[in-house]
């Protein structure tokens, strides 16, 4: 799994290429942290590379979104692929993210 | 006819790719569909996970055997391991309503287990865990003749 941030005005954008499963997962957690730690509390993560997922990262996802909300941001959802979103359905996790088809719709969300 | 393939496993997280590559294998050579194959692959993925955890904890000794059979229209994953006894029917149900702050962050591996199969059923073995994952197939195309070990 690769991860690669990308500074788009306030917005933190780390796109993610890769399985997501316990191995890799305490990874992103970690680049969530950081970017939280830093202030940048507005994320997208760009999940467009990403083609698969367990609950390892449907776990990391929960910290950062909880992390981002607590200090003020938010964590939001770009180019979710069928089977990664079918994993977020079955954990009841789409109505707590929100989720843009592309990262352009997601960055605008935060309002610029 | 009756197809059975068969691998074992070091208990480690870094070998949960290799576990989801052997049941994506196992699905290319049976013909079973993207779908089917996709639910097969995570059900085995938390599952051997939680072996890895919660079975086995720091015992870096441990094996996890998996042997992938296809009866009829239905794929079965034979899952045994020598770790602690661990019932994933026992685990309490995690709450999957509420917002984002309410959510525990855990539980969720083997609810996807249960969502993603047809039937779970788990056996205490003498030395260890012997977990049974049942997928009723959508589709299967022309599954290649023999079966093959890994």
């Amino acid at each position: 799994m690769d991860i690669n941030v990308d500074h788009r005005g306030d917005v933190a954008v780390v796109a993610v290429v890769g399985s997501i499963d316990a191995t890799s997962a305490p990874r992103l957690s970690t680049v969530m942290t950081e970017q939280i730690q830093a202030g940048k509390v507005k994320l997208v993560g760009d999940l467009s590379g990403v083609d698969y997922t367990s609950s390892a990262g449907l776990r990391a996802l929960l910290a950062s979104v909880k992390d981002s909300r607590s200090s003020g941001g938010d964590l939001r959802l770009a180019g979710i692929q069928k089977n990664v979103h079918k994993v977020l359905e079955m954990s009841g996790f789409t109505s707590i993210l929100k989720s843009f088809p592309d990262v352009e719709q997601a960055v605008a969300s935060f309002g610029g | 006819m009756q197809i059975r393939n068969h691998a074992v496993f070091a208990a480690r997280l870094d070998n949960t790719p290799r576990i989801r590559e052997f049941v994506r294998r196992c699905c290319a050579r049976l013909a079973i569909g993207e779908d089917d194959c996709f639910a097969l692959m995570l059900a085995a993925d938390e599952a051997c996970t939680n072996i890895v955890e919660h079975g086995y904890q720091t015992d870096a000794a441990g094996e996890i055997s998996l042997q992938f059979e296809v009866d009829g229209e239905a794929a079965r994953m034979t899952i045994t391991d020598t770790g602690r006894p661990f019932d994933p029917a026992s685990a309490p149900p995690p709450d999957l309503g509420g917002s984002a702050r309410e959510r525990p962050v855990g539980g969720i591996g083997i609810h996807l287990i249960h969502a993603s199969m047809d039937e779970v059923h788990y056996h205490a073995e003498p030395r260890g865990n012997r977990l049974v994952l049942v997928k009723k197939l959508q589709g299967r195309a022309h599954a290649r003749p023999g079966g093959e070990s890994n």
